[in-house]
């Protein structure tokens, strides 16, 4: 059996050069010469494992799901794919891989003992969920699935017909004592430990002293409200798991191996003083110099200390965007200015567009007016002149206008945009209107935006 | 007894100037060189802008259709040869044969177009045709939907592929009042299907809209077998009605007043190294805007065109369009200049008469205006 695993892993900051592909591959004992030979070739084809990896510097999307990361560490599962920093405040870019169905099969995200793990769906396997591990110092991913019987499946089997339902993971993922655990209600908790050989996954139901293969695990009965898993956590040390059943909550100590009932969870007061600022309107983001912005949906919040002094560093996962603070005590929710991190999309030097594309009417006035978007290949003057399908001119919106050829996009937002008037302010007729860019560089770009207004 | 003085010339020079004759030439040009002056001083009297007619509704139907017309820059109005009901019902009693066209043509940035034409007589007076213009862009690619928030990106994604759609038909008839003067009228409807809503999923949905009523009212004038004058009022009682389609509650509605187009124009039929030579000009006047308001003075668009049988098979077309006139002449010069953009054409016609009577082959060339290619037309023109 014929095994390769491999991580395609580009990071200035971790590899010390532009990239390296770490490869370990397991082959027949017995065929020492095809091991070197084989060796040979596949270090020096492409490395791929599981999912495709992509060589990317910034956000896969800016619908952040969740979050994970302590220290300096930071993870993020996006709508298109996952992205890290290992450095949070030091690094450039964030090295990630995109899929683009990524954000269907996503469960959940955990960090701990220095490597990351995502829970996930399969890709095109049925009821099969499994975890991605990654592992920061040796630079490996690892991917291990597993589907239970049957009969911790199948919700209703007295007719006779094995329907299948989702084993619903309930999407909890967390890092304790080494190892990985995720929830599954009526299937317990599984277990992924990176260190378990040929043994990683094993399944436990509260109050079970040893753990088996996910697929031998008894289903939990669906009357036993104190054993079926809706939700895990982690205590304030990271030792215990704390379970939460639909009638109890229960700690599990996986060095002892000892269950116990409790009557409720302990309070963490940093994230109650976030839930509670943020309840109360207190999040209002502010992009870094540039104005406020509508309050965005939260998917997820993150606090990483740094020291005893109780300051870190707060992340909040949004729809759109991933925002960053620093406060100096979140307990106190006084969180001040937040910065916003954005996939923003590269722009070829021969590509120019509108955004939007479409110039429509609305009451937030956001597709009020386009912008146009373009990158100079050198710096210059632009003009910039918009024409009907005749083309004549309707109106020049930029002319001499200086521009720098540096940034990844030229174009000052503030200047370079067309609300659909003409020259004498008229709003001329709805239809598509055709604008060019030159510079005095001697460019030329042509573009295409439809007025709806 | 005084002799006859003669004028002298040296010799030759009469069959140069019979050849050419210039007077001949220009001397209908300047019944309608008249006109466009009274108007351009009309034009002169306040500031106005350039480029006033752009954006305005209908638009996309106001370019010259056929590679016949195009080739010298549309200013086939007086007297056009085909597509009758578009150009000139008017025309349409004075055909001595039934014609037919139809050709395709592209223009840079993805704008495509066809068209189609049948025109007739139904002696004695009457004539009729019919005229189908497609035109649009379906290469709305490469659109992003999307804002900006002060000088950040705050949501950014691809849209799918999209097109823009625009048909007209025209039904014409024309009836000949005497032998030098005709009337006539066409009646249009148009179709729109423009995208203005783009889904969560990235496809776009389109707002369409249906125009029936559009009136052409038109009368032509033969002076003199050589020299044709008209006159026309384009779009009357047009309209375009958008109720907006876009995702969620909001549907504004758009009235507009498609602005009617009074052309004056002019063919002259002369001579040029003893083979026949037409020129024709035409001028488009704007005084209306989309909301049916009067402009406060209006704007003129000129063409002026010529063909010339070049043989009995080949026939040469040249011509000049979209030269705009207006007060920005003088009160703003530098906005004058900076829309200042005709557009040079050029055209052949080949007879294909070898293989069928009465049909040529037709292309024509135009600059576009601002330098992103050229527009070709291509059509093949039968008279029966």
């Amino acid at each position: 059996m014929l095994r390769i695993d491999g991580w395609m892993f580009l990071s200035p900051g971790i590899a010390g050069g532009r990239g390296r592909t770490f490869l370990r591959i397991g082959l027949l004992r017995n065929t020492p010469s095809l091991t070197i030979v084989l060796t040979a070739v596949i270090l020096l084809m492409p490395s791929y494992a599981g999912a495709q990896f992509s060589d990317t510097r910034q956000l896969t999307s800016n619908n952040i799901i969740a979050l994970a990361g302590s220290g300096d560490t930071l993870w993020l599962a996006t709508g298109r794919g996952l992205n890290y920093r290992t450095s949070l405040h030091a690094q450039e870019g964030w090295p990630g891989f995109e899929d683009s169905d990524f954000g269907n099969r996503f469960l959940g995200l955990a960090f701990g003992g220095g490597s990351a793990a995502a829970l996930v769906y399969r890709a095109g396997f049925a009821n099969t969920t499994g975890f991605w591990h990654f592992n920061h110092a040796d630079g490996n991913k690892h991917e291990e699935f597993f589907r239970f019987s049957n009969d911790v499946l199948c919700l209703d089997c007295a007719d006779g017909i094995n329907e299948p339902a989702p084993a619903d993971p309930t999407g909890h993922l967390v890092y304790a004592r080494g190892s990985f655990w995720a929830s599954f209600n009526r299937g317990g908790i599984v277990r992924y430990n990176p260190e378990g050989g040929n043994n990683k996954l094993s399944a436990l139901r509260p109050g079970d002293s040893a753990g088996v293969r996910p697929q031998d695990i008894e289903p939990i009965d669906a009357d036993d409200s104190a054993k079926i898993v809706t939700a895990l956590g982690v205590t304030a040390d990271g030792n215990r798991l704390l379970i939460v059943t639909p009638s109890t909550f229960w700690t599990y100590d996986p060095e002892s191996k000892i269950w116990a009932e409790i009557d409720t969870i302990p309070p963490d007061p940093v994230y109650n003083a976030i839930d509670s600022t943020v309840k109360s309107g207190g999040f209002r983001p502010m992009f870094a110099g540039a104005g406020d912005v509508a309050t965005p949906e939260i998917n997820d919040k993150l606090f990483m200390p740094r020291g005893e002094s109780g300051a870190g560093t707060l992340v909040f996962a949004t729809t759109t965007g991933l925002y960053v603070c620093e406060p100096a005590n979140p307990a106190a929710g006084d969180y001040g200015k937040f910065t916003l991190i954005k996939y923003i999309r590269e722009v070829k030097a021969n590509e120019a567009y509108a955004l939007p594309g479409i110039i429509r009417g609305g009451a937030d006035g956001r597709y009020g007016k386009a912008v146009f978007v373009y990158k100079l290949k050198k710096d210059g003057k632009v003009t910039i002149n918009i024409y009907d399908y005749r083309m004549s001119l309707v109106k020049t919106v930029v002319k001499g206008g200086r521009r720098s050829s540096k940034p990844e996009r030229s174009n000052d937002p503030a200047r370079d945009f067309w609300d659909g008037t003409s020259r004498s302010g008229r709003t001329v007729s709805p239809g598509v209107y055709y604008f060019k860019i030159t510079s005095s560089g001697g460019e030329r770009l042509f573009g295409k935006v439809i007025l709806a207004k | 007894m005084t002799p006859a003085v003669k004028s002298y010339r040296p010799e030759g020079t009469d069959r140069l100037l019979a050849a050419v004759s210039p007077a001949k030439i220009f001397s209908g040009g300047g019944i309608i060189a008249a006109v466009l002056m009274t108007v351009f001083v009309i034009a002169a009297c306040k500031p106005s802008y350039a480029s006033w007619e752009a954006g305005l509704p209908g638009v996309i139907f106001r370019l010259p259709a056929g590679a016949w017309a195009s080739g010298m820059g549309g200013a086939v109005s007086a007297e056009p040869e085909y597509m009758l009901s578009w150009y000139n019902p008017a025309q349409l009693p004075f055909l001595r044969d039934r014609r037919a066209s139809a050709g395709a043509g592209i223009r840079p940035l993805g704008r495509p177009e066809a068209w189609a034409s049948y025109d007739f007589r139904v002696p004695p007076r009457v004539g009729m045709g019919l005229s189908f213009v497609y035109r649009g862009d379906p290469f709305l690619n490469g659109l992003y939907d999307g804002y900006y928030t002060g000088s950040e990106v705050s949501e950014e994604h691809k849209l799918k592929a999209a097109a823009w759609t625009a048909l007209s038909l025209k039904v014409g008839a024309g009836y000949l009042v005497s032998r030098r003067w005709s009337a006539g009228g066409s009646i249009a409807v148009e179709y729109q299907s423009l995208p203005t809503a783009p889904a969560p999923d990235g496809s776009i949905l389109a707002t369409t809209i249906t125009s029936i009523g559009a009136l052409d009212i038109a009368a032509a004038y033969k002076v003199t077998p050589g020299l044709t004058l008209s006159a026309s009022v384009k779009n009357l009682l047009a309209r375009n009605d958008w109720t907006i389609r876009s995702y969620g509650d909001y549907s504004p509605a758009i009235e507009e007043v498609v602005p009617p187009v009074f052309t004056l124009s002019s063919t002259h039929k002369a001579k040029l190294l003893d083979k026949e030579l037409v020129w024709g000009a035409d001028a488009e006047v704007y005084l209306i805007d989309g909301n049916g308001e009067y402009l406060g003075n209006p704007q003129v668009l000129i063409a002026a065109g010529a063909k010339w049988m070049f043989t009995d098979d080949i026939v040469l077309r040249a011509g000049l369009a979209d030269i705009g006139l207006s007060g920005d002449i003088v009160w703003d010069r530098s906005g004058y200049w900076g829309a200042f953009s005709p557009r040079l054409t050029a055209g052949f016609s080949y007879s294909l008469s070898k293989w069928m009577k009465g049909a040529f082959v037709n292309y024509a060339l135009m600059t576009d205006r601002v330098w992103a290619g050229v527009d070709q037309q291509f059509d093949i023109t039968v008279s029966f």
